[in-house]
């Protein structure tokens, strides 16, 4: 089947796990921004965990069924309707040919995945199909330009389960937890206590590649000279003007500014949802405590899919 | 306790975790080359087989990531020492094409080095360079060796768009833009060489001579 874009909203990209196999060459991982719900998405629709999402950022768009398909859409709550009929998110529903769904924007929360049941036929350069834009991997989705799904029989519609939901716009601030990054003791003590302790504003400067933070006292490290060194999606990054940046899924492979620390994965998909403006605090935990997040909300997934399943 | 020290072939690293499924090593010891680094990083890189993902170099530390497993029972469970053959193994040379014609700064570069176009581009052709680091952008490659004469600070306004293929200069670096980017070098000139599109792309430590061609022997990547 096809789903036919009759009209893209404002960033519209095709996203997955990540792209892990081109670091070596400079690539980010890139992939959906909410790991959380874009794999909860793909549970709906009964795919693999692993297989791409529309990620639809801040709004929707318009698109028509040309043949049929199992989606669901999962995230920021966007007002969803199918041929005028008003449909709900996280749970299953069947698109015939023709049929037209309209995607609305959000006014919480700031990305949701479109999920379509079947085997994707998108390119997917180093094992991924999450596009990058910077880069030229992949585009944004346009208007006329269609996403072709391998057709499959409908499976029983699923609804997630209710321990599952979770609001976007919950908790505010919202709590980063954070482990301590290789340069974190280059902090002053006065700054490695500001960090702890002031409420950060999310800026509209931030993207896909990292969100930054502005409080009101700036931090300050004990100056030293720092060599170029690997980061990755989640490391909060001090420039100079003292004010963090915590790297997000376009994140680029190294850089040059001190790593204070790394957000723990399960709260990266949390800030993912933030809009500019929010607040956020940041917690610090120890990196025993982010393995155990991580294992925590991968078993989650593990249940969900099954154990043991072949990689998507 | 964390970091741990680790010695791999001749060189001391701290291992630490950068993510949780991530192990950052810093180098301790005095600085070695990036082909050194290279080739204690694959080291370590073959012995943890297909529990490594990828690797990251830079200039005195690399970091890998881990395909599953924790960052803190892999950096638990490493030996001590990690033997690693000193790099003396081959060396790679690419000679790649630079069209000079099509460089955007050339006004910039013969005031900062007070050398005439000419004079740049014999030494710029002259000079051999190593790979020194790849990355930060995708495809973005470090050269080292650059002749000190033409060293020129970065734009101070950075592009918005670099093309793909862009050759430059950067402080007392050279370097290639693979793919379009924003970007603050001087351009000097064109290449054709993206080396994200390459079979066997360079590695740290690989030497790249540049070879003077016209622009109609490159073959357009931006058409």
């Amino acid at each position: 089947m096809k789903l036919l874009t009759i009209k893209a909203g404002p960033l519209t990209t095709v996203q997955d796990q990540g792209r892990f196999a081109a670091a070596h060459l400079g690539f980010p991982p890139s992939g959906a921004m909410d790991q959380y719900h874009y794999r909860l998405a793909n549970w709906l629709v009964g795919n693999v965990a692993e297989e791409p999402c529309l990620e639809l950022t801040l709004s929707g768009g318009w698109w028509r069924a040309e043949g049929e398909v199992t989606a669901a859409l999962c995230g920021a709550p966007m007002a969803m309707e199918v041929n005028g009929h008003s449909q709900p998110l996280n749970t299953s529903f069947r698109l015939e040919s023709g049929d037209e769904l309209r995607i609305g924007p959000c006014h919480q929360g700031w990305r949701a995945y479109l999920a379509l049941g079947g085997a994707w036929d998108v390119p997917r350069p180093w094992g991924s199909a999450s596009v990058h834009l910077a880069s030229g991997v992949g585009e944004r989705l346009r208007a006329g330009e269609g996403i072709a799904v391998g057709s499959r029989p409908s499976g029983p519609p699923r609804t997630l389960p209710g321990h599952l939901l979770r609001r976007v716009e919950a908790q505010r601030p919202c709590i980063l937890r954070f482990a301590s990054g290789p340069e974190w003791h280059h902090l002053t003590l006065t700054s490695q206590r500001y960090f702890q302790q002031q409420a950060y504003t999310l800026l509209p400067q931030s993207d896909r590649m990292g969100a930054r933070f502005q409080a009101q006292e700036a931090l300050a490290t004990s100056g030293f000279e720092m060599l170029s060194s690997p980061v990755l999606p989640g490391i909060i990054q001090l420039p100079p003007s003292g004010q963090p940046i915590v790297l997000l899924r376009d994140a680029q492979t190294v850089g040059g500014y001190p790593r204070l620390g790394k957000v723990a994965e399960v709260d990266l998909n949390r800030l993912a949802q933030l809009r500019p403006g929010e607040e956020v605090r940041f917690l610090p935990i120890g990196w025993d405590e982010m393995a155990r997040l991580k294992g925590w909300e991968e078993r989650i997934f593990e249940a969900l899919f099954g154990l043991g399943r072949p990689k998507g | 306790m964390l970091p741990r020290y680790i010695q791999i072939g001749s060189s001391g690293y701290e291992a630490m975790p950068l993510g949780e499924r991530s192990v950052l090593f810093q180098l301790v010891s005095p600085m070695v080359s990036p082909r050194e680094i290279y080739y204690q990083a694959e080291s370590i890189k073959k012995m943890l087989g297909t529990q490594v993902a990828d690797m990251v170099l830079a200039y005195a530390s690399f970091c890998l990531h881990l395909a599953e497993g924790s960052a803190l029972d892999l950096i638990a469970h490493l030996p001590e020492k990690i033997r690693s053959p000193t790099a003396h193994g081959s060396v790679s040379t690419f000679v790649w094409p630079i069209c000079y014609e099509l460089g955007l700064d050339w006004l910039r570069l013969e005031q900062h080095t007070g050398l005439s176009r000419e004079a740049i581009i014999h030494h710029h052709l002259q000079a051999e360079y190593e790979v020194a680091m790849i990355g930060f952008l995708p495809g973005f490659v470090y050269l080292s060796g650059l002749d000190v004469r033409l060293a020129c600070p970065r734009l101070e306004n950075p592009r918005v768009h670099v093309p793909a293929g862009a050759v430059g200069i950067g402080g007392s670096q050279a370097g290639l833009y693979s793919l379009p980017s924003p970007g603050g070098w001087n351009l000097l000139g064109m290449t054709d060489i993206n080396i994200t599109a390459l079979e066997s792309p360079p590695n740290p430590g690989d030497r790249v001579r540049w070879r003077r061609a016209t622009q109609d022997e490159l073959i357009c990547l931006n058409s």
